[in-house]
């Protein structure tokens, strides 16, 4: 997938803009840092880019094929079902059979460092477990978008490295991967960097 | 997505808990209990009153006439459909004295054959001679087929010179029925003469067949005064109509309560997995396929409840007795049903409901 910003600004009625005059050509393959201190639109951002809002300045035009996938800060799963099944749920959707689901999502649970735990329940998992979970499910979902929002900020240091460090495995994708944070570590693991503060609008 | 996955995803809700099956099989199955029992206590209150009804004689109707009844013509009444038994009845010329009880005078009638049918318990030797009340029966030590002698030498039967048989004895219960039978015998006799009563047992009860059984029993030709008919036991009222009282019962509407509450916890239950439904859509799993799935683990839910109820309405079917039962049995068993129709559809359209949208708005909300 391709994504194109122009002149993006946005902002909620009665308020200031958050952010404006954002241009950029956004390309499968790299993994952008969204920056910026909390507050600063982040969120606001890549729910435009999911086209669940549209900007009240300028345009993105989303070219292309794939799927847009969500990782909220918060990992959400179904706390009996096994860390398997979650991630197999994307690939049995699209029509594979089990046998070619179990094995595609064994792969993906490999390069998110969860092999171990295929046969767990969700519930078992810590934070960053869950988190890296969140992704590889995104990942079983052939995005061409994948958007990320504060992967780390819930989780301790230890943890959030764990899940810093498999956030390379995103960027062979083929996938477009936009991840907010406004932590140095999680940002420096990134190709590619938005910085919302360079966008302040005037 | 395959349809075989889909049933395997329910199956593995169902098996994981994620359903939570046992609980809400247990709010469905004491909803579906409850109802299926109260209807089932509705329906064997008004099958009971009617039964009750009709043991306590509350449908013989008799119909007066002195020296008018054609004996023939009442016990023709039993050829209509609804009217069990019929028979005439009039004093005997004299009553029976027996040697051990001089003071207490038993009555006799005589009756046409067809009359003894309208008595309860009735026992019979199939010989000839009287049929006694249990009362005289009991009062007096006789059995069937044991010989009656008078104190006077004359048991009161025609051609029977001092004695006669217990050719047979019935019971005539205290039970509110008019009063007479108790301390009596029964002369059958095949007579063409006129009597003064016909009894007629009409179940279920119909004007038309009354209103033929006062006039069709006439001898002569007085057509003029309109007999007298009345109950043989009054004190339950006049007869009710039992297929109106089951349509009109209180907890005729036990089904779509049941269908209502049901609809509710299973919408409750789909709700409460929101977060779920929105992943799904968000994972690519088609909206069909989410409801059927939905609706499969409902039906397992819900069929968990039924099986609870089924003792419930075979208890019910049992008591309402072999005539009504099967009736009772499929009235009832319409309580479950609904539930079971009403859970699905509602887990499958709520399932429907919840969009992806929903998981960008839960985050946003907390
Ligand atoms: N739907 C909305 N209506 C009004 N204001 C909103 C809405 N959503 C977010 N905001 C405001 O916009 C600002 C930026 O929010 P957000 O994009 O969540 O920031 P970030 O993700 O960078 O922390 C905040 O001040 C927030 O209160
Ligand atoms: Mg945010």
């Amino acid at each position: 997938m391709r994504v194109r910003l122009n002149q993006v600004g946005h902002g909620f009625p009665s308020r200031p803009l958050l952010f404006d005059q954002i241009t950029r050509d956004l390309e499968p393959g790299r993994v952008y840092a969204l920056a910026g201190p909390s507050g600063s639109g982040k969120s606001t951002l890549l729910s435009l880019l999911a086209g669940w809002a549209k900007p009240v300045r300028g345009s993105i035009t989303r070219r292309g094929q794939g799927t847009t996938q969500w990782v909220f800060q918060n990992p959400h799963g179904v706390a009996r079902r096994t860390v398997l099944d979650h991630v197999t749920t994307p690939l049995v959707a699209a029509g594979l059979n089990r046998a070619a689901a179990d094995a595609a999502g064994g792969e993906l649970l490999a390069q998110f460092g969860l092999a171990d735990l295929a046969d767990q329940p969700f519930k078992s998992l810590s934070g960053g477990e869950a988190q890296r979970l969140m992704l590889a499910r995104g990942m079983a979902a052939a995005p061409g978008l994948m958007l990320v929002d504060e992967p780390t900020a819930q989780l301790d240091r230890q943890s959030a490295r764990a899940v810093t460090a498999t956030l390379a495995a995103l960027s062979g994708s083929g996938a477009i991967v936009v991840i907010a944070s406004h932590d140095p570590e999680t940002l420096a693991a990134c190709t590619d960097r938005i910085d919302l503060a360079e966008h302040a609008p005037c | 997505m395959l349809t075989r996955e889909v049933f395997r995803e329910a199956g593995r809700n169902l098996a994981s808990g994620t359903s939570r099956m046992l609980v809400l099989a247990l709010v469905a199955g004491s909803v579906m209990a409850g109802l299926t029992a109260a209807d089932g206590v509705g329906m064997v209150r008004i099958i009971q009153a009617d039964r009750d009804f009709r043991l306590r004689a509350a449908t013989t109707w008799i119909v007066k006439a002195q020296g008018q009844v054609d004996p023939a013509a009442c016990e023709a009444l039993r050829r209509l459909a609804g009217v069990p038994a019929a028979g005439a009845r009039r004093p005997a010329s004299q009553g029976l004295t027996v040697a051990q009880l001089p003071q207490n005078p038993i009555t006799v009638y005589q009756v046409t054959p067809g009359f003894l049918a309208l008595l309860p318990d009735l026992a019979r030797t199939g010989g000839a001679g009287l049929v006694v009340s249990d009362q005289v029966a009991g009062a007096l030590g006789w059995r069937l087929g044991d010989r009656i002698a008078s104190a006077d030498g004359q048991a009161g039967l025609a051609g029977q010179a001092g004695h006669a048989e217990v050719a047979g004895t019935y019971a005539y219960p205290d039970d509110g029925r008019a009063p007479g039978l108790g301390w009596a015998a029964l002369e059958p006799v095949n007579a063409r003469t006129a009597f003064d009563e016909c009894w007629v047992d009409i179940a279920p009860d119909s004007p038309a067949v009354r209103a033929l059984a006062s006039t069709a029993i006439r001898l002569g030709q007085d057509q003029a005064a309109s007999p007298e008919i009345s109950q043989l036991n009054s004190t339950l009222g006049p007869p009710a109509d039992q297929a109106k009282a089951f349509h009109a019962r209180p907890t005729l509407s036990a089904p779509w309560l049941g269908a209502a509450t049901a609809a509710v916890i299973a919408a409750t239950a789909a709700w409460a997995r929101r977060l779920e439904l929105a992943a799904a859509r968000h994972a690519r799993v088609p909206r069909l396929a989410s409801m059927i799935q939905f609706a499969l683990e409902a039906g397992a839910w819900l069929a968990l409840a039924g099986l609870a109820c089924l003792p419930i309405v075979a208890h019910y079917a049992v008591e309402a007795g072999p005539g009504d039962g099967p009736a009772v049995a499929w009235a009832l068993a319409r309580v479950p049903l609904a539930v079971l129709a009403a859970g699905v559809l509602v887990a499958f359209l709520v399932a429907g409901l919840i969009r992806e949208k929903r998981l960008f708005a839960y985050f946003k909300a907390r």
